[in-house]
């Protein structure tokens, strides 16, 4: 309904903080029944993510980290409280998951995905019929220069033309990075990104998000436990019982 | 499209295994298709062949040239109504030998005016107009193979008339049997033969054109379509042989859709990823429908072209008969349907939740 509001991506500059928050969490609530209780894995999380920040996120397993990210892209709907994508309350009008419309909401949600958020999931989900640099286009088609930068950046020009069944795990990793930065997004929301490498090559993958993040001005939300990127990253959180506490 | 595509070609042993199986079968339904077409010209061929859109028949006979009847007096009638040409024919089966021989072949007797439309074309030897024979015949080619040519001199068995075989025809069967043209004399000559009492009378005449209004009592136009319909036989057969041609073109579509839908299933977690980052169900639908639609088709032509190149090293007596038309429509409704069939797997992927693609370990 109220679509038109606002919806522009604010144009910033890195590093500088910015009024207006990429990506804002209000009062977000979300429980999920359990045996005949509800459990609230959610109690009234908020979180503001700028442009040029990278935020991590750490907490005990089971506390609802993953279910945050699922809000914050668009995946999941809260049971209460809002999430503001680049100033624009991605909530208002009906409720997210309105009922009726649901395939209606479903396809809004997709394009908001689509237009404003990279993810970066656990293990790299790569698409394995398509080349490294192929993986890029998935979302959007992008220009060849804005390809070869990319590439460039994340170490990967010469093994563009491989299949990720003969790339190794950091290579792989790394092609998934691109990949959320290819389309552009405003927000990128990383679900431990590290999980599936070694200490060296999964400090060499947050590093380069950090740094992407930071060049290109992108805000980012990355869940870790791997205490030892935690210094490459700009804020850091701890997830414990519902509730979001700032670190640092 | 393209995404389609490239997953084909990298994993092209499974598509290609699978694109086998739809070349197999619709092989067989194309098969089949040539088979009932080929049985049905067996039936229909020396019908169908004539340069006639309708015929006149007793109005009792049921459609059956054989079994009609009209008379000179009705036959004078029809043609000082018609406004093209007629021609009158008697069909008839019986029975010869070659001179010298006990061997019966089978026969049926077609008798035409030579000088009319009906007058078959031939193949080899000379036309029943162009003969100065005695109870001249000019054969269907089948009777080549069985070692009949032009020339010799073969027997009506159950009268003892003998025939002069003048030329040969093609294409000339009439209810699996293939036929010998003679003149509406010799007929005449036979019949008289098998009963001193013939009284002379016309089986049927063939309009030449479908536009002809013909009023004459105790008579009655059929089309030719319908016509060949009730030659015995012929609509049972081509019935059957239809339906079971057409149930394996829906369950070959059906297998195949099975196998997509198997095949997405286990790409559930490829489809998720794709929704999370925000690719549209339009996309993915295109990707699920190109993909099936790639297999069908190829498998569909490569089945025809199959059919085609065996259809060239056929034995000329094999009843087989591939029509263009009936082959595309075979094929273009097996995609069709195979499309449609794309639609359970589109709705499964329709299904996914992306949101568990997060936080989920592999
Ligand atoms: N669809 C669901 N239905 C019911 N309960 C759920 C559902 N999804 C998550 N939960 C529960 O919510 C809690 C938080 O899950 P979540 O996946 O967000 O944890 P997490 O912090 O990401 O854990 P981990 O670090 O192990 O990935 C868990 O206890 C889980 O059992
Ligand atoms: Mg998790």
């Amino acid at each position: 309904m109220n679509e038109n509001r606002n919806n522009t991506p604010a144009q910033l500059s890195a590093g500088t903080t910015q009024a207006v928050p990429a990506l804002e969490l209000k009062n977000i609530t979300k429980s999920y029944a359990d045996g005949k209780e509800m459990r609230t894995v959610l109690n009234d999380v908020s979180l503001s993510v700028y442009p040029g920040e990278l935020a991590a996120i750490v907490g005990p397993s089971g506390c609802g980290k993953s279910t945050l990210l699922n809000i914050a892209g668009m995946m999941q709907s809260p049971d209460s409280g809002s999430v503001i994508l680049s100033g624009t309350d991605t909530t208002s009008g009906k409720k997210r998951m309105g009922k009726g419309s649901a395939s209606s909401t479903k396809r809004a949600w997709a394009k908001l995905r689509r237009d404003h958020i990279g993810f970066i999931f656990q293990s790299h989900q790569l698409l394995p019929y398509l080349r490294g640099e192929d993986q890029l286009d998935v979302v959007k088609k992008i220009s060849s220069s804005d390809k070869e930068k990319l590439l460039k950046e994340l170490d990967l020009t010469e093994i563009r033309r491989q299949y990720p069944g003969a790339m190794s795990g950091g290579e792989r990793q790394r092609f998934a990075v691109a990949r959320a930065f290819a389309a552009n997004p405003d927000v990128i929301l990383a679900d431990e990104p590290t999980a599936a490498l070694d200490s060296v090559r999964g400090r060499k993958v947050v590093s380069m998000i950090a740094d992407e993040v930071h060049s290109r001005g992108k805000a980012a939300i990355m869940v870790t436990h791997d205490s030892r990127v935690l210094d490459l990253a700009d804020t850091v959180y701890r997830m414990e019982d519902g509730k979001l506490v700032k670190e640092r | 499209m393209k995404l389609a595509w490239k997953e084909l070609t990298h994993s092209w042993k499974k598509y290609t295994l699978i694109t086998l199986i739809v070349v197999l079968m619709m092989f067989m339904v194309l098969f089949l298709s040539g088979l009932v077409d080929g049985l049905g010209r067996a039936v229909s061929s020396g019908i169908d062949n004539m340069p006639a859109q309708s015929f006149v028949l007793k109005d009792d006979a049921e459609g059956l040239i054989t079994v009609s009847s009209i008379t000179k007096d009705q036959a004078n009638a029809v043609s000082a109504q018609a406004q093209h040409e007629t021609a009158t024919i008697d069909i008839s089966r019986m029975y010869v030998s070659k001179s010298g021989s006990d061997e019966k072949i089978d026969v049926t007797y077609f008798a035409i005016d030579p000088a009319g439309t009906l007058a078959p074309g031939v193949l080899e030897g000379s036309s029943l107009a162009d003969s100065d024979s005695q109870n001249a015949i000019i054969l269907d080619d089948d009777f080549m193979a069985k070692g009949i040519s032009v020339g010799d001199v073969i027997r009506d068995s159950s009268t003892s008339l003998e025939f002069t075989v003048v030329g040969f025809t093609k294409d000339a069967m009439y209810s699996h049997i293939s036929i010998g043209y003679i003149s509406t004399e010799t007929y005449a000559n036979l019949m008289h033969e098998l009963n001193p009492n013939y009284h002379e009378s016309i089986h049927a005449i063939a309009l030449s054109d479908s536009t002809e209004a013909i009023s004459v009592d105790g008579l009655t136009v059929m089309s030719k379509a319908d016509v060949i319909n009730k030659i015995p036989g012929y609509a049972s057969e081509q019935m059957t042989i239809k339906m079971v041609d057409w149930m394996l073109v829906v369950i070959t579509a059906v297998i195949l859709a099975i196998f997509f839908f198997v095949i997405n299933l286990q790409k559930e977690k490829e489809f998720g990823v794709m929704k999370a980052i925000g690719v549209s169900m339009g996309r993915l639908s295109r990707f699920v429908i190109a993909e099936v639609g790639i297999i069908a088709t190829s498998g569909a032509c490569v089945a025809g072209i199959l059919v085609w190149g065996m259809a060239q090293g056929l034995p000329a007596t094999m009843p087989f008969y591939l029509k263009t038309q009936n082959v595309l429509v075979i094929l273009i409704a097996f995609i069709l349907i195979s499309l449609a069939g794309s639609l359970i797997s589109i709705i499964k992927v329709g299904r996914i939740d992306p949101a568990e693609i997060i936080g989920g370990d592999n």
